[in-house]
């Protein structure tokens, strides 16, 4: 008897409880910034900081919002770091690979200040590395790890979306240069090239063959200078077979005719020689003369970004 | 003939005041310092409540650590509360500091816990203090001599543990050092497993490292030695709480020792922690031993563990009663930049023991 008093006491409760419940379902959105209480992390040091993002911290302080949360959401925890590693990823961000490149590789680096973290989609990281993945492993760089899709969540309503990567395409689609035959016409854009280049060669180029989606160079015997050595040994030089990643379809018009000499950039890695860089050799080209010349003396940054290659034409 | 039981009843006072002394953990009541306390002065020192000379003293000669004394204070408080929440003993008595109810005050197992965690968390406040830099005194923690394994290097800033154990142990344990105060017994109880806080907190030294690789890659990666977080700490000293050892004072060769009271064959072990007198099982309210009882304590009728209502009533039985809950639903990003939530109500059902 006291139990079903109870039980139905309860059920009548739940049902007040509902019937109360009810309009409130149909309030007005309240709105939710930056708390100034942690809300996890460490339980001394400093916690969860909401700072401006600076002006040296060019990959972000374009990106649409001013301030960001720090640690940021790839446990970086000082601006100090968070400027060292996100100066890797400019070059990316200038290639345009994805309209959403920044949009994505912010919502890590430089998360905005709301009262908690909001990630990126699962979508929107799918998308940027469909775009960029191609281009990065061009230059020998596998996705990251710290990137890898899986670990974002799934669509859903607290998560950053792909925002621009729905606009329709301004252009008909062209068929893109390789990344590798994009030219750099000063000296200086020659010698950042060099910098983040393993190895410098001036070489002839016997011929080119298809390998899966790469195409290789195949050179020359005759006709060759180590310009700048790096990780090659003379043995290397004897057969020189450099890979372009992902070059098999797309054009180069420097190899179109492979008589004369090639100023050839690349990068060893795992035992593989990958092209960065190619330009027909021109004696009457000053600026590529200059940059040979003073290749070792320009002043190549600390970092030196993972991959340089020519900005887009405007 | 009357003049006897006076004195009789002074002596008892006196023995109960010098028995139930126990200043180690009165610090704990740095907790409530008011903020406009700047703590920049040393006459400062003797405004805080709960100190001995001793750490007044030390109060004066080393000002800038007593912003993060009271950090530390503030944080054993939560984390004994965290620690005990699911349990009928749930650390609420420590809010009381300096003036504890008898739970605390003699020698319980609760109290061991307590003395262990303040020691933990003074050692670990003060030694991450150095890492963020809060400390003008001290810096990062010393390099390792181990190599730091494959592909691995050192770097980074290590948690400065050797210094927080210096100077936590000098603050905490100045109570337990002063002569004529307690008895032998509770003094050694007390360094014991103040002690033991510390072997823990020694333990949770781990290596931590991050990826400093080009692009985010993991070709180099950085590493340092770093503490484990105050409440992983405290998990493990509740451990030790639930397996403590029940000791007497007991003379071997020329000093007294302590020795467990069941199985007096061996010493007490370094990573044990002790005490001299049993608890109650805190189910009724009973100020003379400090229980403040389980009535009205709200409980987990699905769970099975210590907050079970079976366990944490007692066995008096439970309360059902329906409590609206407010909360944050719907919630949806706005590029580019907020969060909106609705509010949605729902009704809960809860349970308190009887």
């Amino acid at each position: 008897m006291r139990v079903a008093g109870g039980a139905r006491t309860a059920a009548l409760a739940l049902l007040l409880g509902a019937l109360h419940g009810a309009p409130a379902r149909g309030q007005e959105y309240d709105y939710y910034g930056w708390q100034t209480e942690p809300l996890h992390g460490r339980s001394y040091s400093k916690p969860p900081q909401c700072l401006d993002i600076p002006a040296d911290l060019p990959l972000c302080h374009t990106v649409g919002y001013k301030r960001m949360r720090l640690p940021n959401l790839l446990e970086h925890e000082s601006l100090a770091e968070v400027k060292q590693q996100a100066s890797s990823w400019l070059p990316l961000l200038a290639k345009r690979c994805h309209s959403d490149t920044q949009v994505f590789l912010c919502s890590l680096f430089a998360p905005v200040c709301l009262d908690r973290p909001i990630y990126p989609c699962r979508s929107l990281c799918e998308a940027v590395r469909a775009g960029c993945a191609p281009l990065m492993e061009a230059y020998g760089f596998p996705w990251p790890e710290m990137l890898h899709c899986h670990k974002f969540p799934l669509d859903n309503d607290l998560c950053i979306a792909v925002q621009f990567g729905h606009l329709p395409a301004t252009a008909p689609p062209v068929t893109k240069i390789c990344a590798q035959c994009e030219i750099e016409h000063s000296a200086d854009g020659l010698m950042e090239q060099m910098c983040s280049s393993d190895f410098v060669v001036k070489m002839r180029i016997k011929e080119i063959k298809i390998d899966n989606g790469d195409r290789k160079l195949i050179g020359a015997q005759k006709k060759k200078k180590l310009l700048k050595a790096g990780p090659l040994k003379r043995k290397d030089t004897k057969k020189l077979v450099l890979h372009m990643k992902n070059g098999a379809s797309c054009p180069c018009p420097q190899l179109d005719n492979l008589t004369g000499s090639f100023l050839v950039m690349g990068r060893k890695v795992e035992g593989q020689l990958l092209l960065t860089a190619v330009y027909r050799w021109d004696k009457k080209n000053k600026e590529m003369k200059f940059a040979v010349k003073f290749m070792f003396s320009y002043p190549c940054s600390l970092y030196y970004p993972f991959f340089y290659g020519a900005a887009e034409p405007h | 003939m009357r003049a006897r039981p006076q004195v009789c009843e002074a002596l008892l006072f006196a023995l109960a005041l010098h028995t139930g002394v126990c200043y180690g953990i009165k610090w704990l009541a740095l907790s409530k310092t008011p903020a406009a306390l700047a703590l920049n002065q040393t006459q400062h020192c003797k405004q805080l409540e709960g100190l001995v000379s001793a750490q007044v003293q030390l109060c004066r000669s080393n000002l800038e650590l007593m912003r993060t004394i009271v950090h530390a204070a503030r944080e054993a408080m939560k984390a004994c509360r965290r620690a005990f929440a699911d349990m009928r003993w749930n650390c609420s008595s420590i809010e009381l500091a300096p003036n504890y109810l008898l739970d605390l005050e003699r020698g319980t197992r609760e109290s061991a816990f307590v003395y262990a965690l303040s020691a933990a968390t003074i050692s670990h406040t003060i030694a991450r203090a150095c890492t963020s830099g809060d400390l003008p005194g001290c810096s990062c923690g010393p390099v390792p001599g181990e190599p730091p394994g494959p592909g691995n290097r050192w770097g980074g800033c290590a948690d400065n543990l050797s210094y927080g154990l210096l100077m936590g142990a000098k603050f905490s344990d100045a109570p337990m050092k002063v002569k004529k105060t307690g008895s032998q017994a509770n003094k050694l109880m007390r360094l014991h497993n103040s002690e033991v806080g510390r072997q823990a907190l020694r333990a949770s030294l781990e290596t931590k490292c991050k990826c400093h690789g080009v692009s985010g890659s993991c070709s180099i990666r950085t590493c340092w030695k770093g503490l484990q977080e105050l409440r992983d700490v405290a998990a493990d000293l509740k451990t030790r709480y639930l397996s403590a050892t029940k000791v007497v004072h007991r003379p071997m060769g020329t000093r007294k020792h302590l020795v467990p009271k069941d199985l007096d064959i061996r010493p007490v072990k370094d990573s044990e922690l002790v005490y001299l007198q049993s608890s109650p099982d805190f189910c009724m309210k009973n100020e003379k031993v400090g229980s403040h009882g389980t009535q009205d304590r709200q409980c987990n009728k699905t769970s099975n563990g210590s907050d079970s209502c079976d366990l944490m009533c007692c066995g008096r039985g439970y309360n059902p009663y329906t409590d609206r809950v407010v909360e944050r639903c719907h919630c949806k990003y706005h590029w580019c930049c907020y969060v909106t939530c609705r509010r949605c109500e729902r009704t809960v059902e809860r349970y308190v023991c009887k």
